[in-house]
C-alpha cells in the first residue's frame, strides 16, 4: 500500500542504524560499558570469582548488551509508529491514542479488562470508523487464590452504523469464526454472548463449515437471508483473513483473531468492513423503500 | 443369558449408529436441496427480468426478431427444465442468446444511455453473479453430500436409504460470456 510500510518492523533497521549513529548514545553505549566493566572488575576481585581483566569485559558486555537491547526497543516503538502513521495516512484515518473502546458488542464487552494498544480513527464511507488492535483479558483464580490473566488479542474494526437507523430486524447478528477466540466449540460460544441467541444454519456446508451464527430474538429471518445472500457467504467463505462479525444495535465489529502487523491484513479487515456495512446498508434501504 | 445381553447391547449401539447416520445423511441431502432452491430462486429472478431486457432492446432495435425470438424460446425452455442438468443446459443457452440481445444493444448508444437499460444491466449481473454464488454453494454441498455417502460405514446405509447421487450443476462464466461479445455488423 502507497505510503504505508509494509508491516511495523519495515522501518526498524533503519531507525536502529539513526539510533547507533548518535553521539549520545555511541557515548552512552561506551559509559555505560565502562560503568558496568568497572563495577564487574570490582565486584569480582572482591569476591574472588577470578582475574578483575575477565570480569572486567564481562561487565562491559552486558553493558553492551543492555544499551543495544534498549536502542533495539527504542528503533522497535518508532517503526511500529511508523507503520501505523503510513497506515493512517494511505486509508485517509488518523492515529488516535485511545486506550479503550464502548462495550457496544459482545467482544467489545468480553472478559474481565480491555484494553486498545493501536487505533487508527476515521470515516469509511461517511461512517465513522475504527481500526485497530484490542485486546480482552480473562481473571483466572486458582485454589491457592493466586490470579492469572489470559490474553485475548484481536485485529478490529469499529463502524457506527447508527446513522442508517439499524432497526430492529437486524440488530444482533454475530458471525462467529470457528476455532477463534469468541468462537469456541460447543455452548462455550453461546455463552460469551451476552444476550439471548439463537444459532442459525446457512444453506452452505462450507460456510457452517467455518462459521456459527447467532441472532438475538427479533430478526427477521428473511430479511437476514436476504443479507447473506449467496455472494455474500462466498466472499466471506473465500475472504483472505479469517474474519468474523458482530452486529448490534447500530455498531459493526469485524474482527479476527490476533494483531495483524502489515498493512494487507490490516487493509483487508478495513476492506471486509467496507463490503459488510455497504451490505448493511443497501439491506436497510431496500427494507425501508419496500416497507414505504 | 450373558449372550442375549451382549447380542441386544450390540443391536442397540447398531441401531443407534444406523440412526445416526441415516440423519446426518438427511441433514445433508435436504442442504443440497436448500441450496438448489436457492439456485432456482436466483434463476427465476433472471427469467422474469429478460422480457424487461428484450422489451427495453426491441423499442431501439425491432428489426432484430429473430435474435429477440431466440432468446424468448431460450428464456420458456429455461422456465419448463427439471433438474441440475437440464436447467444446465437451458441456463447456458440463455445466458448465450442474453449475450445476444447485449451485442444488439452495443450499436445503440442513445438505448445504452438510458437510465432503465443502465439498471436492467446492472440487475442482470448482480444476478449472474448470485446464480455464480449459488451454484458454488450448491456445489459445495453436493460434494459435502457424496463424501458422506461414500465414506465407511455411512456407505452402507446410503445403500439402502433414500440418498441418491446428486448432480453437480455446470454453468458457463458470465464473464467469459460478457467478454467475447459476438458483434455482428
Amino acid at each position: 500500500m502507497r505510503g504505508a510500510p509494509a508491516d511495523e518492523d519495515a522501518t526498524r533497521g533503519a531507525h536502529l542504524t539513526t539510533i547507533l549513529r548518535t553521539t549520545s548514545w555511541r557515548v552512552g553505549v561506551a559509559g555505560t560499558a565502562l560503568a558496568l566493566g568497572a563495577v564487574g572488575a570490582v565486584v569480582g576481585a572482591g569476591s574472588g570469582a577470578g582475574p578483575a581483566v575477565a570480569a572486567f569485559f564481562g561487565g562491559a558486555a552486558v553493558g553492551l548488551l543492555l544499551v543495544l537491547g534498549i536502542a533495539f526497543a527504542v528503533a522497535d516503538g518508532r517503526a511500529a509508529s511508523d507503520f501505523w502513521a503510513g497506515l493512517a495516512t494511505a486509508t485517509g484515518l488518523q492515529v488516535s491514542d485511545r486506550d479503550d473502546l464502548p462495550e457496544l458488542t459482545p467482544l467489545l464487552a468480553a472478559g474481565d479488562r480491555r484494553n486498545v494498544d493501536r487505533w487508527l480513527e476515521g470515516t469509511l464511507d461517511g461512517h465513522p470508523v475504527g481500526l485497530g488492535h484490542y485486546t480482552y483479558e480473562e481473571r483466572h483464580r486458582d485454589s491457592k487464590g493466586n490470579t492469572s490473566w489470559t490474553r485475548y488479542p484481536h485485529t478490529v474494526c469499529l463502524v457506527d452504523l447508527e446513522q442508517d437507523g439499524a432497526p430492529s430486524w437486524i440488530s444482533g447478528v454475530y458471525l462467529l469464526r470457528k476455532g477463534s477466540f469468541m468462537g469456541m466449540v460447543g455452548g462455550e460460544s453461546r455463552g460469551r454472548l451476552p444476550w439471548r441467541v439463537d444459532r442459525k444454519k446457512l444453506e452452505s456446508a462450507e460456510f457452517d463449515d467455518r462459521f456459527k451464527l447467532f441472532v438475538q430474538d427479533g430478526v427477521d429471518e428473511v430479511r437476514l437471508r436476504e443479507l447473506f445472500s449467496p455472494s455474500f457467504l462466498v466472499e466471506l467463505i473465500d475472504h483472505p483473513q479469517p474474519i468474523g462479525f458482530e452486529l448490534h444495535a447500530g455498531a459493526l465489529l469485524v474482527n479476527v483473531d490476533d494483531y495483524r502487523r502489515d498493512a494487507a491484513g490490516l487493509t483487508d479487515v478495513l476492506e471486509a468492513t467496507r463490503a459488510i456495512a455497504r451490505r448493511i446498508a443497501d439491506e436497510i434501504a431496500e427494507h425501508r423503500a419496500t416497507s414505504g | 443369558m450373558v449372550v442375549v445381553i451382549v447380542v441386544v447391547v450390540v443391536l442397540v449401539l447398531v441401531g443407534l449408529a444406523w440412526a445416526l447416520v441415516y440423519n446426518g445423511l438427511i441433514g445433508a441431502r435436504n442442504r443440497v436441496d436448500e441450496a438448489w432452491s436457492g439456485i432456482d430462486v436466483q434463476l427465476k429472478r433472471r427469467h422474469d427480468l429478460v422480457p424487461n431486457l428484450v422489451a427495453a432492446v426491441k423499442g431501439y432495435a425491432a428489426h432484430e426478431q429473430a435474435t429477440f425470438q431466440a432468446v424468448t424460446d431460450a428464456r420458456a425452455k429455461a422456465i419448463a427444465a427439471q433438474g441440475p442438468v437440464q436447467t444446465a443446459a437451458a441456463e447456458n443457452e440463455l445466458s448465450s442468446r442474453l449475450v445476444d440481445v447485449r451485442a444488439v444493444a452495443e450499436g445503440y448508444p442513445e438505448l445504452r444511455a438510458t437510465e432503465n437499460f443502465q439498471q436492467l444491466q446492472v440487475q442482470l449481473t448482480q444476478l449472474e453473479d448470485e446464480i455464480q454464488a449459488s451454484r458454488r454453494l450448491y456445489n459445495g454441498n453436493v460434494q459435502h453430500y457424496d463424501t458422506k455417502r461414500q465414506i465407511f460405514p455411512n456407505s452402507i446405509v446410503a445403500a439402502r436409504g433414500p440418498f441418491p447421487a446428486k448432480p453437480l450443476f455446470e454453468l458457463a462464466d458470465p464473464e467469459t460470456e460478457r467478454a467475447t461479445p459476438q458483434v455482428s455488423f
